[in-house]
């Protein structure tokens, strides 16, 4: 540090120290102890000498965090050192105090935890949980997340925002920045209330360019960039849908935004969770944390109805369903014919039951008009059919041709059909929808 | 010339943005900021033409050179502006004077003989190695960090001791020496408290010393800077630049 030897580089800071010397002492680090840095450092090491101060490792408009080692219990923590244009607002610090009560008793694995607060000599610190880690803002920018790990990393987050919301604590501040994530790739989501406490929230009237820089009204929910006297925990969901949209896409969605699953490769149902976490009005958001995490889970184990055809065109879809209308066609007139025509009649005949099956069950999938027609043909043919083969087999057994013709009737039943064409509706119905909804976001 | 010691934040007129903005101020007070710059900033300069130059003799002329054309420019705040700091100024300045120089011949490097400021060469000469494995830019770089510092501790050590008649003065020399380690870094474990016992004060008061000596020290190091910058915004940038420089491990050849 400041006792070294010639021909060497300074332990503290790195610089080679052979020729130049200030004082006997390190240019380096003499240089550092200008910055400003090196103030709060020190301002820190001087507060609190229970701690040893390291480096700096964040800066926001709330203040510098240092990490550094709690003395007594070997600890590795996270300090805080809250800006002091805001502590020094009159009444801050009694209000801090009290509202600091409520975050330090919050304890979740997915929440960074408050170890300790206060103040000393007009100056507030926070003593939290160090996380060896990066933040999600790290991750996106290293073009490090995948839609898959964004759907891991979500559920993760509504469960920290539903602990803390049960307990009256709204975050007010969730952004990437915010959400940290250890070495093991847990969820820690760091500054509980803190966004409230220091008021960074602007009005409408205050909502200047420095403020931009301090709060972050990119990811502020409409009530709160409102300035609304009213902010409950449903900002944060909206706050959460924000930093979801970024997750999937890599952007923000602003102004006229495309549902996240036309700019990337998505399961489609996902837009319903994003759109409606970013629902202008709170009402007509998720009403709890724990719901977009129930929606993600439920989507994770359903299969999709449709693999995703934004790449295809529909022109496609339809010639891919005529074919297999065609096809179904021709199968169980052949099956006919080959009964009416041949004694053999047997194995033609089987075919006719796949046949049916499938005519009538996969363009059902992604039904449009004339598909519907070339099913019900289809279903037709393969009656036609069936009573050919009765009628051919005369002597044979009666009951295994109704068998055949119940299994034909199933497989193209009416019900299932009906099903699965209700299905396919609903989902065109809120494609479109999806598309509305953020076109009016 | 009074030396601007208030926090960079509260004063705007700093000596480069003397000499770069030439419509706030007339010729004689940018001369005179310059020349002042330059009266602090020319061993650094030194250095690197020391490694330009053949021997030290022809280095000695090729700086007082550069100074008496430096000086008697009138161009300059129009150069200095294209330039934001004095220090990128300097350097640019004297890689084209020892060009020129190279050309014209001995006489223009002396500048026809006059010697515009009066340089201690031999101090210089002693505190540089002229066969290091630094480029010269980074010789240049190194010598400017030792400069600023100089010239910083110098004005601190002078405000914490001259108080008080030659007894006092002598005690708060000692007082000072004993505490100066401790602005580089924090004071490693168990030192303050050594402080303490070899003043015979107690811990907090040596803590509070040790803050208050740091942040004094701070507030003249960014002045100094300041001095060197077009904007008192500049500062911290400045300092992370020699900084940056500073810890630029020399190449082994
Ligand atoms: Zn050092």
């Amino acid at each position: 540090m400041t006792a070294v030897d010639h021909d060497t580089t300074c332990a503290s800071c790195g610089a080679p120290l052979s020729a130049s010397r200030v004082e006997g002492l390190c240019p380096g680090c003499l240089l550092r102890a200008g910055m400003p840095q090196a103030a709060e450092a020190e301002t820190l090491a001087r507060l609190l000498p229970q701690y040893e101060i390291f480096e700096c490792i964040g800066r926001g408009g709330m203040g510098a965090v240092h990490r550094a080692r709690q003395k007594s219990l070997h600890r590795e923590v996270a300090i805080k050192l809250l800006a002091q244009e805001v502590v020094e607002r009159p009444g801050f610090i009694e209000r801090f105090e009290r509202e600091a009560r409520a975050l330090a008793i919050l304890n979740h694995p997915n929440i960074v935890v408050v170890h300790d607060f206060g103040s000393v000599e007009g100056h507030v610190y926070l003593v939290m949980e160090y996380v060896d880690g990066v933040n999600l803002r790290h991750l996106m920018r290293q073009k490090q997340l995948t839609p898959e790990q964004a759907l891991a990393l979500v559920p993760q987050i509504c469960e920290a925002l539903q602990y803390a919301h049960e307990r009256g604590v709204v975050h007010r501040d969730i952004k990437p920045e915010n959400i940290l994530l250890d070495k093991d790739g847990r969820v820690k989501i760091a500054d509980f209330g803190l966004a409230k406490l220091m008021n960074l929230e602007p009005d409408a009237r205050t909502l200047t360019a420095s403020h931009q820089v301090m709060g972050t009204p990119r990811y502020m929910s409409p009530e709160q960039a409102e300035g609304s006297p009213i902010i409950d925990h449903r900002a944060d969901i909206y706050s959460l849908g924000l930093v979801f949209y970024e997750m999937l896409t890599g952007e923000l969605p602003m102004g006229r935004f495309e549902p996240p699953s036309e700019l990337v490769d998505l399961d489609s149902r996902l837009d319903d969770v994003v759109l409606k976490s970013l629902a202008k009005s709170p009402d007509r958001r998720y009403q709890h944390a724990s719901e977009v995490k129930t929606a993600i889970e439920h989507i994770d184990r359903e299969p999709p109805i449709a693999p995703d055809t934004s790449g295809t065109t529909l022109e496609g879809e339809e010639a891919e369903n005529m074919l297999w209308a065609c096809l179904c066609l021709i199968m169980p007139v052949l099956a006919y014919m080959g009964a009416v025509w041949a004694e053999s009649w047997w194995p033609l005949a089987a075919l006719f039951l796949p046949g049916a099956g499938i005519g009538s069950y996969y363009p059902s999938k992604t039904l449009d008009h004339s598909a519907q027609i070339f099913v019900a043909l289809t279903f037709l043919m393969s009656m036609g059919a069936l009573i050919g083969v009765m009628w051919a087999l005369e002597s044979a057994s009666p009951l295994f041709a109704l068998m055949l013709f119940v299994g034909g009737l199933a497989s193209g039943s009416e019900e299932e059909r009906e099903r699965l064409r209700k299905k396919a509706k609903e989902e065109k119905k809120r494609r479109k929808q999806n598309k509305e909804r953020a076109a009016n976001a | 010339m009074s030396t601007p010691t208030s926090s960079p934040r509260d004063f705007i007129t700093t000596r480069w943005s003397l000499v770069a903005c030439a419509g706030d101020s007339s010729s004689d007070e940018r001369h005179a900021a310059l020349a002042q710059l330059c009266k602090v900033y020319w061993p650094p300069l030194y250095a690197f033409a020391r490694r330009r130059a053949a021997n030290d003799h022809e280095a000695r002329d090729l700086v007082q050179g550069f100074f008496a054309r430096l000086l008697e420019r009138n161009d300059i705040a129009v150069a200095a502006r294209e330039r934001g700091r004095f220090r990128a100024y300097l350097i640019t300045a004297l890689k084209h004077h020892i060009i020129n120089a190279a050309e014209l011949g001995r006489a223009a490097k002396r500048g026809g003989g006059a010697a515009p400021l009066s340089l201690d060469f031999d101090d210089a000469e002693r505190r540089i190695d002229p066969s290091g494995p630094e480029t010269p830019e980074e010789i240049f770089d190194r010598q400017w960090v030792v400069t600023l510092l100089d010239e910083v501790f110098t004005k601190l050590r002078d405000e914490f001791v001259t108080r008080g008649d030659k007894h006092e003065q002598d005690a708060r020399e000692e007082r000072f020496e004993i505490l100066k380690p401790s602005i580089a870094g924090a004071a490693p474990h168990g030192s303050q408290a050594d402080i303490a016992a070899t003043l015979g004060l107690t811990d907090g008061a040596v803590r509070a010393l040790i803050h208050r000596l740091r942040a004094r020290y701070r507030e003249l190091l960014r002045a100094e800077v300041a001095d060197t910058v077009a904007h008192p915004d500049d500062v911290d940038d400045e300092i992370a630049l020699l900084f940056a420089a500073f810890r630029k491990r020399p190449r082994i050849a």
